[in-house]
């Protein structure tokens, strides 16, 4: 079986998905999932995303069955499974770390499901060395689990999920407890593994980082509630509210309180940092979304450029502090007396004090309504990026 | 280099020390029992007339052993009871070590895996309840014992060894649970488990290793129990093992018997100790706080 599956190829109206439909779940009478109104496509990867507290690992327990809807429906399919106990709703589960039967080998492990469930002997063997080769594992299948790294646990959490062919694979922050290159690699394998095997899966995490990597689309959650749905690059320049905006991202997003102004012809937004000269095209957009010239304006930090000599758009600002990542480095700045952060290619360092002028690439900034922080209007389009990501790189 | 080498020697040297002082005196008991005329303080490391007659004779009302010089011990006559307080030993144990296990199983899992109210209290509790002294709570419980007709019974022993063991093995069993992994038992459902078999197969399984090891703590420690057999069941048919080896001690003043009833003594202790010292060295003693 071979399906590939890119962001757009993703079938929204199969009868596979799995849905959730207005599922409630209180814990002493707080909402730990409010309404929440989910559909999952099949084959897809959705990763769910947010910060602690914020319903996403209910959301995956009403999904197991661990935890049973106190209002609401889920349907696995035509499948109504609200009340289905977890044994019977033919999911795998991968837990944060070290969960797997101590008293057994990693044979054993991964076999358990299948002897559960009473699959031929000879149908076992050949599914777990598949999943075996899959995983890189086959040299420990005779290994006690105390034996293997933490890297080789979570393999064969993978392995021992995927080998009884879920409808659904559930995976509750699975490499979090794993240090970063680690996790990266085991990142990797999953994306190659959905590729290859097209198993529908939910991932929870609170890593931002982790659900732009990997996800064919993001769920993000907060404080019981669904925020924003849709494939990772459409969250990371679409963010529907500030709070999105903030949450999503390498770096922590510039929001400036402002208003639209016109001087000559000219369009510009004022903010406590300075008065920024905006893309003309940009300046209408945004001005025909707003509903009054107030606004708070996001600006990601690795779309800006700074340079040493002002210009008609810029604003002016100290380094205040700036870490070196190599191949960039974020620069904190002070622009009078507002907190600025600028991502920037290593091509020039300015050291801290030196006086510096941000630009920003207008084609890449996010308007919201300054009272309901709401998204009024994102100056990058349906598709995605334009072709330059930011000026200081064209 | 050299400092390696000194605090291995320490180490080694340490372990021996510890080795000799705990094996010395069994084997002093051993080497007693197989011979007629070894006695402590001789210094003879092998006995010169090896002999099982010591072992005989515990068991026999006629049988005697001839010494080196040729005269003959006189008859132990002790064989009923010796008889008798083993096999009490044996039911009481493998009583106490069964409803140790079913009352003691629910519990530590409860404790070491669930979270509720009170937990801490609870199990401080019933620590607690094991550090008071057994001569302590003689008294009452004799009283108690001749009110209710337990007073010499065997299952009179058998409640009060239970107040020994369940407290004991909650507490260990409680901490092996909660060294668990977290999540297994979820594990198992969605492996397709019922609820039960997630506790029976995956949990219990698991479990295993410290469930036995402690099974073998608990019928040892009734096993080995003196204070309480003594006071409860004086000269009675429910008297065990251990005091009516003391009985002996003061009956027959003959050294080299007395050991070999001794060892008798000490079998199941050996055996278990040998079959699960890598089972109870795995158990977390130090408990689930």
């Amino acid at each position: 079986m071979h399906t590939n599956i890119a962001d757009t190829a993703l079938d929204a109206t199969s009868t596979k998905n799995i849905r959730l439909v207005d599922v409630e779940k209180k814990f002493n009478g707080q909402h730990a999932v409010n309404k929440l109104n989910l559909e999952i496509f099949d084959q897809e990867l959705l990763v769910v995303l947010g910060p602690s507290g914020s319903g996403k690992s209910t959301a995956l327990n009403l999904l197991s069955g661990l935890e049973l809807a106190d209002a609401g429906e889920i349907y696995f399919g035509p499948d109504n499974v609200t009340e289905l106990p977890t044994e019977r709703r033919e999911i795998s589960m991968v837990f944060q770390s070290n969960t797997l039967y101590p008293h057994k080998n990693v044979r054993a492990n991964i076999l358990f499901a299948l002897k559960i469930a009473k699959v031929p002997q000879d149908v076992q063997e050949q599914r777990m060395n598949e999943v075996a080769r899959l995983l890189h594992i086959d040299q420990y299948l005779n290994r006690r689990i105390d034996q293997l790294s933490g890297g080789q646990r979570q393999r064969v959490a993978i392995a021992k999920a995927l080998v009884k062919r879920p409808k659904l694979f559930l995976l509750d922050e699975p490499f979090a407890a794993l240090d970063a290159m680690l996790r990266r690699e085991l990142r990797g394998e999953l994306v190659r593994i959905h590729r290859e095997l097209g198993t529908t899966m939910l991932f929870v995490t609170h890593d931002q980082e982790e659900a732009l990597a990997i996800a064919d689309r993001i769920a993000v959650m907060n404080e019981g509630e669904l925020v924003q749905v849709g494939p990772p690059l459409d969250i990371y320049n679409r963010p529907v509210t500030t709070w999105v905006a903030s949450f999503v991202g390498p770096h922590s997003i510039n929001l400036l309180d402002g208003e639209l102004q016109t001087d000559g012809g000219k369009g510009y937004v004022l903010t406590k940092a300075g008065r920024f000269g905006v893309d003309p095209g940009v300046f209408a957009g945004a001005g025909a979304a707003l509903p009054s010239k107030r606004v708070v304006v996001g600006i990601r930090p690795e779309f800006t450029a700074l340079s040493a000599t002002p210009s008609a758009d810029s604003v002016s600002a100290e380094v205040y502090s700036r870490q070196n990542f190599g191949s960039s480095v974020l620069y904190q700045l002070k622009a009078n007396g507002a907190d600025f952060r600028a991502v920037v290619p290593v091509n020039h360092l300015y050291d801290i004090g030196d006086r510096v002028n941000v630009e920003v690439s207008w084609s890449q900034t996010v308007w919201y309504d300054p009272d309901t922080r709401k998204l009024a209007y994102a100056a990058m389009d349906e598709a995605g990026p334009r072709a330059a990501v930011s000026p200081a790189r064209a | 280099m050299r400092k390696i080498s000194r605090r291995k020697i320490l180490v080694y040297g340490g372990a021996l020390l510890l080795l000799v002082w705990t094996l010395a005196p069994i084997y002093w008991m051993i080497n007693m029992s197989l011979s007629t005329t070894v006695a402590i303080g001789e210094g003879r490391l092998f006995p010169s007339d090896p002999t099982l007659c010591n072992y005989v004779r515990i068991f026999s009302d006629t049988f005697s052993c001839h010494t080196a010089d040729g005269a003959s011990a006189p008859v132990v006559g002790q064989a009923a009871a010796i008889r008798q307080g083993l096999v009490n030993s044996l039911i009481i144990s493998v009583v106490v070590t069964l409803v140790t296990m079913i009352v003691s199983i629910p519990a530590a899992y409860a404790i070491g895996r669930l979270v509720f109210k009170h937990k801490v209290k609870i199990l401080t509790t019933i620590v607690l309840s094991r550090s008071l002294p057994p001569v302590a709570v003689l008294i009452p419980f004799s009283s108690m014992y001749t009110t209710m007709h337990l007073q010499g019974t065997i299952l009179g022993l058998i409640i009060i060894y239970l107040t020994l063991t369940v407290p004991l093995v909650v507490w260990i069993l409680s901490g092996f649970f909660a060294s668990l992994p977290p999540n297994i038992e979820k594990l198992a459902r969605t492996d397709g488990c019922t609820r039960f078999q997630a506790l029976y197969r995956v949990l219990l399984g698991a479990a295993m290793p410290g469930v036995s090891a402690v099974a073998a703590i608990a019928f040892l420690t009734s096993w080995n129990e003196f204070t309480f057999a003594l006071i409860l069941t004086p000269a009675t048919d429910a008297q065990p093992f251990p005091p009516t080896l003391a009985a002996l001690f003061s009956h027959v003043s003959y050294p080299n018997t007395n050991a070999a009833a001794a060892l008798l003594a000490m079998i199941p202790v050996m055996i278990m100790a040998y079959v699960f010292q890598r089972r109870i060295r795995s158990l977390n003693l130090v408990g689930p706080i």
